[in-house]
């Protein structure tokens, strides 16, 4: 189930790749772009997309939610077999 | 960590996973505090920019802060397969990356004060935002540097494993906040 | 005298940190050429509560962790157990009520106080500044006690108990969230000796920007305090998704564990704000920033941000207050809880709509006109889910065989006392009204009613129902009857009669007033002379009790719930033998429900945070 260290290494270099593009071009729209809104709108939606790139990806979100929701719907259920007496 | 005395009740949740939890909710708290910050900007200089910010200089911050984000994000691979080596050299180029860093911002702050001193509409947001930002960089710093202490005082992973992931978690969440900082200090118009 | 050792090495520790601190500041402040007074005030204090922590026992029970080193965490011991940095929730919620009971003491001795310069127009006792200094004093004392006595206190005892658990998801953090209240309470009461502050509790700019050096020593307090709130709300939420018992369902969780993680997600997030309220207002103080003067600055953006803080906060005491007041209400009328899952839901959405209504604070503010009739009409949207409770409460009571017992009086005195508060908020957030209410007395009757009348009484309630749990002895019913009796009715007189002054238009936070107003304040304080003599026989029947009392069985109110299956006092990890549940927390009058059945201990590898 590990994912193997060059894999890992790889998703790394492709994630800040993606980062470092979004962040020159936020850089280069908020030259171009004279528009107070539609430039708060673009680099709102920039910085969104980074934070979840970062969020997702280097910070794991998602794994903690799938060792979290096994035992949370568990507990939802009012079945006790559900949420699985131990011994 | 563990209780001396205590035999545990059968909870269906390891230790990893209850600390992720607590500093998820954590994060989820400081992130409130950082959207207090940044909406503190608009009210009081709206969405103007001075054309005295540093626009190369906040550039090459942010780039130094997300390439940080990567050394850490190797940290804690290398720590997860066990590379003693290669997660102390990582820690180190993190926290290397991150003293750069606040170097840059007192540059920034020794340019800043000219233009716009803190008594200044915009001089009060930028040194608000950058200060309490770049105090959550020291913080990191600091964590990392006790981290990178512990895994080369026992020369193994084995224990620091949630410290190595703690610490390098808690610096991309410093990361994350300067990728809504960044834009909002220097490019809005 | 050892027991007091750690006491004594914090306050020593904490005195090198300021040295500490207040060197380094001055290092800068001589080189930057700055006024030096509060930045030195402000990094000393910050190496002082290090200092302090450490000092108590967080550098042995902790801070050796950090470099790697062994700790020691030992949670037994005797009476000295309470006087140091110590991990057993039941240990730390001692300590929460202990000391916030006293904070309580002396915030009501400085409302005796207040009634006393109040009971004629002119000046008595104070002079108006100092007058002002103990309105602040006693409106930061009372809420630091309103929103940590059930949150920290209570629901660190028994919560942890109540589902089953051994202790809270992280014990250390929950014994620091308890530590740094101590250098609050120190620097609230110095705050007087140097220039007090005239502000309230509420510190609003710009007058909190220019207040003597005791205006900074309260923000500085708040501060604090807001950092104990906000680990604790993350602490509950860890402990209530992680640490249950197996069986114990989301549908099975006492209601008192359903308010205290709703309050906590409020405590969790909203806090930030008005800790970066006081930021701001610090930041004006020391580096002349222009947050709320001009140019650019506006003192309406700390009202906001205080409010998006303060108004949830509201929410954070009455909400684990209502809890409690179900558990109670349920447990004295014999009968399960009456829409269980209705009340859940009202839960949440007063967590969402307590997001939403800051601004109603704001009406004679000068904010934008547009702003009023959203946030009235979401203001008063709030009485729907807070109605749900109070049916709730009426539903369960319905032709119930009451236990008339001291904690089930008290809790009926909630729900006297908070349809009152509520009734009479709805002439608050309605606009038309608020405008001729803003800042009268009606105002602080309104308060009173919302948070001494449902909280405070909640926390009597709370306080005698699990009373025999936490020491292990009986409290005197007799004496008890006779503080809910004496503290009903004054308590009433008192704040009603408050009503009147404000609403033909009565100032709040004056020392002096017209003398047309005479006569019903003197009602008025004298009624509170009353109210506050009315908690004489509750301190010496607590006193006395837990000395004195008769031992207290297991259960000596037959209640389902997990805390009253195990000894009281409970042992150091809870549960002799492990609970299992296997139904409803409420089954009562239903034979074929049992909360919970009992095992042996498993065996299994420990399951605790950091």
């Amino acid at each position: 189930m590990h994912k193997s260290i060059q894999e890992t290494l790889k998703t790394g270099w492709i994630v800040i790749g993606i980062l470092a593009v979004m962040t020159v071009a936020e850089f280069i729209v908020a030259i171009a772009v004279d528009d107070k809104a539609i430039l708060f709108a673009l680099l709102l939606i920039a910085g969104l997309a980074k934070a979840w790139l970062i969020i997702q990806y280097f910070m794991h979100f998602g794994q903690l939610w799938e060792h979290i929701s096994d035992a949370w719907f568990g507990m939802l259920s009012d079945d006790p077999e559900a949420d699985g007496e131990e011994d | 960590m563990t209780h001396e005395h205590a035999p545990r009740v059968n909870h269906r949740f390891d230790p990893l996973t209850i600390n992720r939890l607590g500093l998820w909710l954590f994060l989820v708290s400081d992130a409130s505090f950082f959207i207090a910050l940044l909406s503190s900007r608009f009210f009081v200089v709206g969405t103007s920019t001075p054309e005295e910010v540093a626009q190369v200089l906040g550039l090459s911050l942010t780039i130094l802060l997300l390439l940080s984000s990567l050394t850490a994000y190797r940290a804690e691979a290398a720590a997860e397969h066990g590379d003693v080596h290669g997660a102390k050299r990582m820690l180190l180029a993190t926290m290397a990356m991150g003293i750069i860093f606040v170097f840059g911002v007192g540059f920034e702050w020794h340019e800043a004060f000219k233009h716009f001193p803190p008594s200044t509409a915009f001089g009060t947001v930028l040194f608000t935002l950058t200060g309490v930002h770049v105090t959550h960089v020291l913080t990191g710093v600091l964590t990392l540097g006790f981290v990178y202490f512990r895994v080369r005082n026992t020369d193994s992973i084995g224990d620091n494993q949630w410290a190595v992931e703690g610490a390098v978690k808690w610096w991309h969440f410093v990361d994350v906040a300067w990728v809504f900082i960044y834009p909002t200090l220097y490019l809005l118009k | 005298m050892a027991a007091f050792m750690p006491l004594v090495r914090g306050a020593i520790y904490a005195a090198i940190g300021f040295v500490i601190g207040a060197g380094i500041s001055l290092g800068i402040t001589n080189m930057t050429g700055e006024d030096a007074q509060e930045p030195l005030i402000v990094l000393g204090y910050v190496f002082a509560v290090i200092g302090w922590l450490m000092g108590v026992g967080m550098w042995k029970a902790w801070g050796r962790n950090w470099f790697g080193k062994s700790t020691d965490l030992n949670p037994s011991g005797g009476w000295e157990r309470y006087l140091r940095f110590n991990i057993d929730h039941k240990v730390i919620g001692i300590q929460y009520i202990t000391s916030l009971v006293v904070v309580f003491l002396l915030a009501g001795i400085l409302a005796m106080l207040m009634r006393a310069e109040l009971a004629d127009s002119g000046q008595n006792v104070f002079t108006k500044t100092t007058y002002n200094t103990t309105m602040s004093l006693h409106g930061i004392m009372m809420v630091a006690v309103a929103v940590a006595t059930v949150m920290g206190g209570f629901s660190n005892f028994v919560l942890p108990l109540m589902i089953g658990a051994e202790d809270v998801a992280f014990p250390r953090i929950n014994a620091l969230s308890f530590w740094v209240i101590p250098p609050v309470v120190v620097l609230l009461l110095l705050s007087p000796l140097f220039g007090g502050f005239d502000t309230g509790w509420t510190a609003y700019p710009p007058l909190s920007t220019q207040t003597p050096v005791g205006g900074l020593l309260f923000e500085l307090a708040f501060l604090t305090f807001g950092i104990s709130s906000i680990l604790g709300g993350m602490n509950f939420i860890a402990t209530i998704i992680t640490q249950r018992a197996p069986g114990m369902t989301w549908g099975r969780l006492p209601i008192f564990v359903w308010s205290v993680l709703a309050a906590s997600i409020i405590s969790l997030t909203a806090t930030q704000w008005v800790a970066y309220g006081l930021l701001m207002i610090i930041f004006e103080r020391i580096f002349n920033m222009v947050f709320f003067s001009p140019p650019g600055g506006n003192a309406l953006l700390y009202q906001h941000v205080f409010w998006f803080y303060s108004h949830p906060a509201v929410y954070i005491m009455i909400l684990p207050a209502f809890g409690a007041e179900l558990e109670i209400i349920s447990h004295f009328s014999r009968k399960p809880l009456f829409a269980y899952r209705w009340v859940v839901r009202a839960f949440a959405l007063i967590v969402a709509l307590s997001f939403v209504v800051w601004a109603h604070h704001l009406f004679t503010s000068g904010m934008g006109e547009s702003l009023h009739g959203p946030f009235m009409i979401l203001t008063e949207l709030i009485s729907i889910p807070t109605g749900i409770v109070f049916l709730s409460a009426l539903g369960t009571l319905w032709r119930s065989k009451l236990r008339l017992k001291v904690p089930l009086l008290f809790a009926l005195g909630v729900v006297f006392n908070f349809t009152i508060g509520g009734l009479t908020g709805i002439f608050l957030a309605d606009v038309a009204t608020d405008i001729a209410l803003q800042d009268t007395y009606f105002v602080v009757a309104h308060f009173h009613y919302t948070i001494m009348g449902g909280e405070i009484f909640a926390i009597f309630a709370a306080g005698y129902y699990w009373f025999p749990k936490i020491t292990g002895r009986m409290y005197n019913e007799t004496l008890g009857r006779i503080h809910f009796g004496l503290m009903f009715i004054l308590y009433n007189i008192t704040f009603l009669a408050m009503f009147i002054p404000g609403t033909v238009g009565m100032n709040r936070r004056v020392a002096e007033y017209p003398p047309e107003f005479e006569s019903m304040n003197l009602i008025v304080s004298i009624a509170a002379f009353g109210l506050g003599l009315s908690f004489l026989p509750w301190i010496y029947n607590m006193l006395n009790s837990w000395i004195r009392g008769k031992k207290a069985p297991d259960n000596p109110w037959d209640a389902t719930t997990l805390e009253w299956q195990t000894t009281s006092p409970p042992p150091l990890e809870n549960f002799d033998e492990f609970p299992v549940v296997t139904g409803d927390p409420y089954g009562y009058g239903d034979e074929t429900v049992t909360h919970a059945r009992f095992g042996k201990p498993a065996h299994s590898a420990p399951a605790e945070g950091d």
